[in-house]
């Protein structure tokens, strides 16, 4: 198992460095001088030329990615350029929502579309076929359409829940579970959505095997065939696509975050891009990427723990 | 498209439902363009109004008519995607076909540069790109082209690759045929209907990441209509005029779910399975 960590581990290196290469590269293309930018309007060439000089802007690309990098390892991901802060403390103030929003709504979203796929796959028959179309139609829709509407519903014709803001879940649990619930409720949506339908197919799959009709024929119960039988080997490919879902839902975040102004990475990314503030594009993009690899290389390591057949 | 397939797509209720809502979207589409006002000119009525007959969704902030920017918006969205995605439906075919026939060397130097590509999800690619371009229709269409290259690239190369050992690759050359006339004439016809599938997947992918990209301000731009970006200038007026909200939203949905039942009953009409909803029969 340690060897299979250490390898897995050191597959994912030349991905993270591919990745910052191809981040730091294509935003080194963006037209515009962002010295030029910096010293405004009327700024004498001399003092574009020195701001440039304090940038760095003069130096070849390739060195100025090495320094990057240095910066990177060492946490430093320079200056955000709209706000004059640096992106990493930026990053770190974003983190904390957008990782309460990925681990609440995984939560909800795991457990409900396993939940409902088993029950599909187990009980068959007309349930199977409404819960099938319902999960259809959840893939179907987009999450900013979800949210929007879920906004619409929850917060303005019922006003249970705040439509905007969001309240650290630590220090106020229940103020932080009412501004958690709407984003988390949308994204868990989707989630559990995709994974109902591929945990249905693959419990039914596994209960077609012959070893189930063993089971069924030396009298065990169904629900112990289900339960200890199924699901485990059911459940391995359902982790691979699972932790490919976490992987999207920071993507859901992008655009859930801006919906319900929730100050987290994806409200962060969104803000950079429109005002074109590369290092902060940069910061987050490398965040984003560093965060999928981790949470496919945990992926790996729960369905090689899951099954022993995928160690060697 | 065998006999088979094409049997079994048309016993598929899937196919009959979604054929009937992109008839009603199609039908929508026309009677918009003929009977209702300019998308983007501003109507003589009031702003925020709730649907009747001579606005079907509604107005917006600025008087115009929502179900016309609707329509006009779908319009748009399908076009991008469309000039979008088949172009790199095409390049990422002849990417993987070339490493599938090619020698190892190439193979595996696409393939790898192919993973790396592929690595990444489809929005964090367009705030890359959008961040070099700047928001607005190009640079999403950059993004959705650059986007479907990978996952045809490695589809192509898997079918040809496992074409490549069949007997009659082996009978053509023998005849004397050329590795590109192989890889032409016959293995990319045999590797024709899982492509196919998947360009459907990756037009419904692609409707998503360009209505969530108009949805936050950085697709197309105002005032041109866009759907993910009437959604957007909804959410201020959601007390006012709900309409605002639910006509681009079901319009969208019912576009992306008629894609999705395509996409299934195309899939398994391929593999040979059946429908949902016939377990056990």
């Amino acid at each position: 198992m340690a060897v299979f960590i250490a390898r897995r581990l050191l597959a994912s290196i030349p991905l993270l460095v591919l990745a910052t290469l191809l981040v730091f590269v294509t935003l080194e293309l963006v037209p515009g001088d962002p010295a030029e930018l910096l010293a405004g309007e009327d700024a004498t060439p001399q003092r574009v030329a020195e701001i440039r000089h304090e940038l760095g802007l003069d130096r070849p690309l390739l060195v100025r990615y090495g320094d990057w990098l240095a910066g990177l390892l060492r946490g430093d991901l320079g200056t955000s350029l709209s706000r004059g802060m640096p992106v990493r403390d930026l990053v770190r103030g974003a983190l904390g929502p957008t990782v309460e929003l990925a681990v609440a709504a995984s939560a909800v979203g795991m457990a409900a579309g396993i939940g409902l796929g088993t029950l599909q796959a187990a009980a068959g028959g007309r349930l199977d076929g409404w819960i099938s179309a319902a999960v259809s139609l959840a893939i179907s829709v987009p999450g900013f359409v979800v949210a929007t509407v879920l906004l619409w519903v929850f917060a303005i014709q019922l006003d249970w829940l705040p439509a905007s803001g969001r309240v650290p879940v630590l220090s106020d649990p229940l103020g932080g579970l009412r501004t958690l619930a709407l984003p988390a409720g949308t994204l868990a949506l989707s989630m559990g959505a995709v994974l109902a339908r591929f945990t249905r197919g693959s419990v039914t799959a596994v209960l077609q095997q012959e070893y189930i009709r063993a089971a069924r024929a030396r009298g065990l119960p169904e629900r112990t065939i289900l339960v200890r039988h199924s699901l485990r080997p059911a459940l391995v490919p359902v982790l691979t696509v699972a932790a490919l879902q976490v992987g999207n839902l920071l993507t859901g975040a992008l655009v859930v975050e801006q919906v319900f102004t929730r100050p987290g990475i994806g409200y962060l990314a969104v803000t950079a891009v429109r005002q074109r503030d590369i290092p902060l594009v940069q910061g987050v993009v490398v965040v984003f990427a560093l965060a999928y690899v981790l949470v496919n290389l945990a992926a790996d390591l729960a369905v090689a723990f899951a099954d022993p057949r995928l160690r060697q | 498209m065998s006999g088979r397939v094409a049997t079994a797509l048309r016993r598929d209720r899937r196919v009959l439902a979604a054929g009937m809502l992109l008839g009603l979207l199609g039908a929508g589409t026309v009677l918009a363009a003929i009977f209702l006002p300019d998308p983007v000119a501003q109507t003589a009525d009031g702003r925020l109004l709730g649907p009747d007959w001579a606005h079907p969704f509604g107005t917006d902030e600025l008087r115009r008519d929502v179900a016309a920017r609707t329509f006009a918006g779908l319009r748009s969205s399908l076009v991008t995607i469309v000039l979008a995605v088949v172009p790199g439906a095409l390049a990422g075919t002849g990417l993987g076909l070339a490493a599938g026939v090619l020698g190892r060397l190439a193979d595996g130097l696409l393939m790898r540069a192919m993973d790396a590509w592929q690595a990444f999800p489809g929005l964090l690619i367009a705030l890359a790109v959008l961040a070099i371009t700047g928001p607005g229709r190009w640079g999403v269409g950059l993004t959705l082209f650059l986007f479907a290259i990978p996952s045809f690239a490695r589809l192509a190369r898997a079918q040809a690759r496992s074409e490549m050992t069949r007997e009659y690759v082996l009978a053509a050359r023998a005849l004397g045929a050329s590795r590109l006339r192989i890889a032409l004439n016959h293995v990319a016809r045999n590797a024709w209907d899982p492509l196919l599938t998947h360009l459907a997947l990756m037009l419904t992918v692609a409707l998503f990441i360009e209505s969530a990209l108009s949805f936050l301000g950085l697709g197309v731009q105002a005032p041109a209509p866009s759907l993910g970006g009437m959604i957007n200038a909804s959410r201020q007026y959601l007390r006012e005029s709900p309409a605002y909200l639910l006509g681009p939203a079901a319009v969208l949905s019912c576009m992306v779910l008629s894609l999705n039942l395509l996409v299934d009953a195309l899939q398994d009409a391929f593999s040979g399975r059946r429908g949902a909803g016939l377990r056990g029969r």
